[in-house]
């Protein structure tokens, strides 16, 4: 793995540990001071632990792709300061902010549950809004825009940075051109600076296949599914979207994640952010709307609406030719490629098409009207996907056409040197 | 050093760029000018701390409308509960945000009905 991309990974695993910590914090009323230290020795614990730990075999980036990365993540904060708006967008107003507002608060945080509207959705998991809370106290409120902001611009740049990092000894041209691409989608940059969660979510699932796609490589080495793990948890305490994808993760990914000599670490990851999420969801949050518009309408009769299906794959088409029509060309030309080439796809190309089966389910059980959570959700779900499809596709075209100039490995610390 | 050259970039690009967001939210970004007259205007007739109605007609944020309302219940700030619903009301909450000092201690929320919408009533503190 390479070595910027351990410090990024990093980053995001104390993200996670902050926003749990900060959340235990206020469960059990603990004082901001002791909290800070707290958070600081986790922090400093994660980055030991993944400095010393990782399995550190080095991919030598080349010049021009050292300046390539530098020049776009420099380029991609520029579009984004631009693309910034008061407050992030709507959903950043009235569910995350929000929430993060109530948090800053130790003792009275509790009465964000108080809001029962549709609108603030207070069932969402709080990973992004106990990092917000936290990180507004430690400022003592004085960053009020850019608290949020750089939450949300770290894992906009995080995402393309973390692709190019790790698909770079692949292929050097795809990693390039996908790298491009994502830095000038002005579609992702846009969502990566409102301030949802929409992004967060999609760089822990990106990280889930990336540490999936090392362990696969080398199936010794069990700290590669503790990380897969710690992603997946994060993900699940993003949003409720998560705990579907990863759910379907873990059943593409059954026979890696529940090896027997493997149960113990993976447990060690998740479980951390199972448990907050249960201890959440059970005494803190309201009922999901999913799970209370079940009881309000005959589920036999949207099941069977063929309706709803047709508005469904309607509106997926519509938003993957509005949207993403360069990745859908992509995928085309990865099926025929693997056609041309008698190869089967791999399993995590498969999973996308569960991610969308699992998505339909939702949608077809909502008790919203179908139309208006399409035209509201649908181009975001596509995004959450979006890194990991590109990842994913990179790894499996570089297999299909290796490319000719492929990295050398540098082995800086000659821990892989074994005999 | 060299090793370490792209995550310093990587750090400095994100703190600076959130440190330039600051910047621009505070000083070069506005979304409505009438909206913040309005504020302004809202300020000057109230005491600087307690709670305020504030009626939103949907998409206008007339001065007399804010002033009857404050005739009626001088101490609270009222919003639609499908604020979100109108663009124009959306902004004028990310605005509020900026005004005012969010108090979720005084956090209570009433719901009823008049004869003319559906309200949330939500405290906040001007600052």
């Amino acid at each position: 793995m390479q070595r910027n991309s351990i410090y990024i990974i990093g980053m995001s695993f104390c993200f996670g540990c902050i926003s749990l910590l900060y959340f235990w914090g206020l469960i059990v009323g603990l004082p901001l001071v002791a909290n800070i230290l707290l958070v600081a020795l986790v922090c400093i614990g994660v980055f030991v632990f993944l400095l010393k730990k990782t399995p550190d075999t080095l991919y030598a980036l080349t010049f021009k792709q050292n300046l390539l990365l530098t020049m776009g993540v420099i380029l991609m904060s520029t579009f984004c300061l631009f693309l910034a708006r008061k407050n992030g967008d709507w959903d950043a107003v009235y569910i995350y902010n929000l929430a993060a507002k109530f948090l800053e608060d130790p003792v009275h945080w509790r009465q964000l549950f108080l809001y029962k509207d549709q609108l603030s959705h207070t069932d969402y998991p709080l990973h992004v809004p106990a990092l917000v809370a936290f990180l507004q106290r430690i400022t003592g409120g004085g960053f009020k825009e850019s608290v949020p902001y750089f939450v949300s611009l770290f894992y906009t740049l995080a995402v393309a940075t973390i692709i190019f990092l790790e698909t770079a000894h692949v292929h050097k041209l795809l990693s390039a051109i996908v790298f491009i691409l994502i830095g000038t989608n002005t579609y992702f940059l846009n969502n990566g600076v409102i301030q949802c969660a929409d992004i967060p979510l999609s760089f822990y699932l990106l990280l889930s296949f990336v540490f999936m796609q090392h362990y696969r490589q080398t199936p010794k080495e069990k700290i590669w599914i503790l990380y897969c793990g710690i992603a997946l948890g994060c993900a699940i305490w993003i949003k409720n979207e998560g705990t579907l994808y990863a759910f379907l993760f873990c059943i593409v990914f059954y026979k890696e994640l529940f090896a027997k000599k493997n149960m113990l670490v993976l447990s060690l990851g998740v479980m951390p952010f199972v448990l907050t999420l249960l201890i959440f969801k059970i005494a803190y949050a309201p009922t999901n709307d999913l799970i209370k518009g079940l009881g309000q309408e005959s589920w036999t009769v949207k099941l069977l609406d063929k309706q709803r299906y047709k508005l469904i794959v309607e509106a997926f088409v519509q938003y993957i030719g509005l949207y993403f029509y360069i990745p859908q060309l992509a995928a085309i030309a990865y099926v025929f490629l693997s056609i041309y080439k008698q190869k089967t796809p791999d399993k995590s190309v498969l999973i996308f098409i569960l991610f969308a089966l699992g998505i339909t389910i939702v949608y077809v059980f909502t008790y919203q009207n179908l139309s208006w959570h399409l035209q509201t959700s649908m181009s975001r779900i596509l995004l959450q996907w979006y890194p990991s499809f590109w990842f994913v596709l990179v790894i499996q075209l570089g297999k299909l056409m290796p490319s000719p100039g492929v990295q050398e490995e540098i082995d800086i610390r000659g821990i892989n040197k074994k005999p | 050093m060299t090793k370490y050259l792209f995550i310093i970039v990587f750090g400095a690009a994100i703190l600076l760029t959130a440190i330039a967001d600051e910047y621009k939210m505070r000083h070069l970004f506005n979304y409505n000018d009438e909206l913040t007259m309005h504020l302004d205007a809202l300020k000057s007739f109230v005491p600087a701390s307690g709670i305020l109605y504030y009626r939103l007609n949907n998409t206008k944020f007339s001065e007399p409308i804010i002033r009857s309302r404050f005739v009626l219940a001088p101490r609270c700030i009222l919003i639609p509960e499908n604020a979100g619903q109108h663009y124009d009301t959306l902004l004028l909450i990310n605005e509020l945000q900026d005004r005012i000092e969010f108090d979720s201690t005084q956090k209570t929320i009433w719901s009823y009905r008049d004869t003319l919408a559906q309200y949330s009533l939500i405290n906040f503190k001007i600052i």
